[in-house]
């Protein structure tokens, strides 16, 4: 579970680097920036429930491993 | 297929899609061109119209396996029709918040009832109510059964969401990619469009295959240990 939410934080902040960069480098972006705001918030909230399914996956497996190394146990 | 197929192929089709997402990214931001009329929040259309196709294609796959489980009865059709309705409503959700940020610039609100987005509002809801109707019988069978049905029902949901633009025009916009005589946009929209399809897609059914490989391995344990219960009592 731990080593799913490092991969999920690693690969958001390397996805919104990208946008992040752009806005450093183009000043069309950063004269609307409101607009382009929105635009961040579309792509972050897109990843965002991606990575919410991700985490629901890792826990059901957590869980099965549970149940089955508890049942290996009995 | 088992967990293990299952794993391997999800996690390579899902890293291969994050890079695929990553590459998108550097074209949505770095080499597509800003659109002259609606300017740099047309950009929203990269998410908000691959989550659409991924929305439809989720609810539709469940939709199918779900005849297929009610025709065959066979359990692993019913295993991958939950696992594609579970990406179905997050991805429908996503796709409802860029389209709501979208319509924020675009229409001045955040939400109207215009066909199209009630349509894919309904749509989340029938599903919401698939896994309600799954969980409301003491008799799993039975529960599958019935959410079957419901999810049938839902994926007659999505050709409306599809033609109601042509049927109920309001506020939605009609396609300008996805039209029967070509595309009206330029090429350089089309391209990225293909890429941002091709990414999320390729992400979705790695995740899938992934929730796939652990639904039969939780089902398979099940049955092992009512199994290993009934000869121990």
């Amino acid at each position: 579970m731990r080593q799913a939410f490092f991969y999920v934080v690693l690969a958001s902040a390397a996805m919104l680097s990208i946008p992040a960069a752009a806005l450093g480098q183009n000043p069309a972006l950063v004269g609307s920036f409101r607009p382009y705001l929105f635009v961040l918030l579309a792509f972050a909230s897109g990843w965002l429930l991606i990575g919410a399914w991700v985490f629901q996956i890792g826990r059901k497996v957590n869980n099965l491993a549970r149940r089955i190394e508890e049942d290996s146990g009995d | 297929m088992d967990l293990k197929k299952a794993g391997r192929l999800g996690v390579g089709l899902s890293l291969a899609g994050v890079a695929g997402i990553m590459f998108m990214h550097w074209v949505v931001f770095f080499w597509a061109p800003t659109e002259s009329t609606m300017g740099i929040i047309q950009r929203i259309n990269y998410v908000h119209v691959p989550m659409a196709w991924i929305t439809e294609l989720a609810f539709g796959l469940t939709a199918f396996a779900s005849v297929i489980y009610l025709w065959l009865g066979d359990d692993r059709a019913d295993a991958a029709a939950v696992a594609a309705a579970e990406g179905g409503m997050y991805f429908c959700v996503a796709l409802l918040i860029a389209g709501s940020l979208w319509g924020r610039v675009a229409w001045g609100t955040f939400w109207t009832w215009d066909a199209r987005l009630t349509f894919t509002l309904l749509l989340w809801f029938i599903f919401l109510g698939y896994f309600l109707v799954r969980r409301s019988t003491s008799n799993p069978h039975q529960g599958r059964r019935l959410g079957a049905v419901v999810a049938i029902i839902g994926g007659l949901d999505i050709p409306l969401i599809h033609m109601s633009v042509y049927w109920f025009p309001t506020l939605h916009p009609e396609p300008v990619y996805l039209r029967p005589d070509g595309p009206t946009a330029d090429s350089a929209f089309v391209i990225t469009l293909i890429v941002a399809f091709f990414a999320y897609t390729l992400l979705f059914l790695g995740l899938l295959s992934l929730r796939y490989g652990v639904e039969v391995a939780e089902r398979e344990w099940v049955l092992r240990s009512t199994r290993l219960n009934r000869a121990t009592s």
